[in-house]
């Protein structure tokens, strides 16, 4: 149980996101980066659905009130328990009275601090993903209780986990989707050639992208009928400023969509930071569904990512101060 | 691929993609009242059928929407499941379902509050009780839920109301606005930036987790409006944590 002294970014609990209430107008929401869920719960020896705290920007501060496990995934931050760095992409375990500090993201906007037996929270239309913006939830504040839902009694050891890789990515793979027809050729041409700037206007609905040149559009597209839209869609707002949409984004919308972000390059672009570079290249569906099946099989076999457990927890965090001597510590094990 | 007639052809039904693993099945290409009956019972008759590929579905105005669970097979193996299904009726001439209701919601329309009002009704070409009086008389209907929880697209407004969308998105409309647009109206869950016309402000919560039950339309029912003056909107307000706005809900008979 963890007490929270101090916010500095967004945060807000996700899970895996609701399923089943998108014809009442909620979107899929749960966590932005879902590598990270999986490789919290595979650190944790829990499903990947549990409740984790999302830190959007920054960190915070916790005060730890009872004895628990977490694991770091998600950005790289600094992190550190009464001052004594922690290893990220590892579980660690905190001691009643410990101040654990959580800040400076390095290589990403979305990181993650699981709780083993999860994060207790309200559970609306079967999903514990909060939607402040859409009067779901609730962000976390100073003084909030971070309990635990579960009480996990069987111990299990400290682990690290080789993240999935997904923070350098450059180019991003859509396929074509119902309205990508409604763009002309050349249109299309243009919007694969062009270079992408993230823009500083994102959040869990969408990234806004920038680009020099003039904006992408429809005939008519003004007056296309609002209909489907998915996480992974690319938008064209009125004045052709593309924008990627993500797990919180709305359910319908007018604006055209040129194509549509394949789901396991989707975590990518979020957590890309302002001012990154993208492109975007179309393959064929075949081709998608093969990376997708590839991808679940290495989903599957996350435990195999996880180190062979630490076995002086105490002398590990220490020694991990240091990421030079990682080496050494492998050659030890 | 499976080959398929109804994928990537002119004419309606027709199906497409949504992405890697959605699949739309459109009825029509305009908007008309026809098409959304058929899409609203298309949906409601897959769903029935309980495929163990589909994991949800949802209704746009004229299309159902389908969500395949690509870990277990490809979007597109799915697609002659939907085409049988088309098959098995005129899905253009099906009644809506009878057990619907309609929703008059009062509504303060223009001032400052609504500052989209005046400019919509020149380009529509009529006068403030002309407008007004579309509003208070004419029943629209719920043609699909979307966009954020519990928000209806209501419709369809006479002709004179095919106004397109603004190009520039309009920073911050309130929620509870009435909007308009392509002879839809819209009443906003939560403030959004939208290119929508805000003609007019409610207190109706499309979404209040307040509520025991939290969204209280369905696609078929219908809103019309009572003219109301901002004060009579400030008393509503004042008393409004169940987010009801003063609506009054009753049955349709059909």
């Amino acid at each position: 149980m963890l007490e929270v002294m101090s916010i500095l970014g967004f945060s807000s609990f996700q899970d895996m996101g609701r399923s089943g209430f998108r014809s009442l107008g909620l979107s899929r929401s749960g966590a932005a980066d879902y590598y990270a869920m999986a490789e919290g719960a595979a650190l944790l020896d829990q499903s990947p659905n549990s409740t984790a705290l999302e830190l959007i920007g920054n960190g915070g501060t916790f005060n730890v009130l009872e004895d628990c496990m977490v694991a770091l995934t998600g950005a790289t931050m600094l992190a550190s328990a009464d001052q004594k760095p922690l290893a990220w992409n590892a579980s660690h375990y905190l001691y009643k009275g410990n101040r654990l500090n959580l800040t400076t993201q390095q290589n990403g906007r979305y990181s993650y601090l699981h709780l083993r037996g999860g994060f207790k929270a309200p559970k609306i239309f079967n999903s514990c993903s909060a939607q402040p913006v859409a009067g779901i939830g609730e962000y976390t504040r100073p003084k909030d209780i971070l309990a635990q839902l579960e009480n996990k009694q069987d111990p299990i050891e400290c682990q690290k986990i080789e993240p999935f890789n997904r923070f350098d990515l450059t180019t991003f793979r859509l396929v074509e989707s119902f309205q990508t027809k409604l763009f002309n050729q050349e249109t299309i041409k243009r919007f694969i050639d062009t270079e992408f700037s993230i823009d500083n206007q994102s959040s869990r609905g969408g990234v806004k992208l920038t680009h020099t040149g003039s904006g992408f559009s429809t005939s008519n597209q003004l007056k296309i009928l609002s209909d489907v839209i998915v996480p992974g869609d690319i938008q064209m707002t009125g004045s052709g400023q593309p924008f990627v949409l993500l797990a919180d984004c709305q359910t319908m919308g007018g604006y055209p969509r040129i194509g549509c972000i394949i789901p396991p390059d989707l975590p990518a672009i979020a957590q890309l930071k302002p001012n990154k570079k993208v492109k975007f290249k179309f393959i064929a569906r075949e081709e998608a569904n093969r990376i997708v099946a590839e991808e679940a099989k290495s989903l599957e076999l996350i435990k195999w990512r996880c180190s062979a457990p630490i076995r002086d927890p105490e002398k590990m965090e220490d020694l991990l101060d240091f990421n030079l001597i990682d080496g050494a510590v492998w050659a030890k094990n | 691929m499976q080959k398929n007639e109804r994928y990537m052809t002119d004419n309606f039904p027709k199906m497409n993609f949504v992405g890697l693993d959605g699949i739309l099945v459109q009825f029509s290409r305009e908007i008309c009242e026809s098409g959304n009956s058929a899409a609203l019972a298309f949906r409601q008759e897959i769903e029935k059928k309980n495929h163990p590929y589909i994991i949800e579905s949802s209704n746009s105005l004229t299309a159902a929407y389908f969500r395949i669970d690509i870990k277990i097979a490809p979007a597109d193996s799915v697609l002659n499941f939907f085409d049988d299904a088309l098959k098995e009726k005129n899905w253009y001439t099906l009644q809506l379902p009878s057990n619907r209701k309609l929703f008059k919601i009062p509504c303060v329309f223009g001032t400052d509050l609504a500052p989209q009002f005046e400019k919509v009704i020149k380009l529509a070409n009529l006068s403030r009780a002309q407008a007004i009086s579309e509003f208070t008389t004419t029943k629209t209907r719920v043609m699909t839920i979307g966009f954020s929880p519990g928000q209806p697209y209501a419709g369809l407004l006479s002709e004179k109301w095919d106004v397109p969308r603004l190009a520039e998105v309009s920073k911050n409309v309130p929620k509870s606005a009435l909007v308009c647009a392509i002879r839809q109206l819209i009443i906003f869950s939560n403030s959004t930036p939208t290119g929508w016309h805000h003609i007019g402000q409610t207190a109706f919560e499309c979404f209040n987790s307040n509520r025991r039950q939290p969204i209280l339309l369905n696609p078929g029912d219908e809103i019309t409006f009572l003219e109301i003056n901002p004060s009579e909107l400030a008393q509503i307000k004042s008393n409004n944590s169940d987010g009801l706005g003063g609506v009054k809900i009753s049955e349709i008979r059909t």
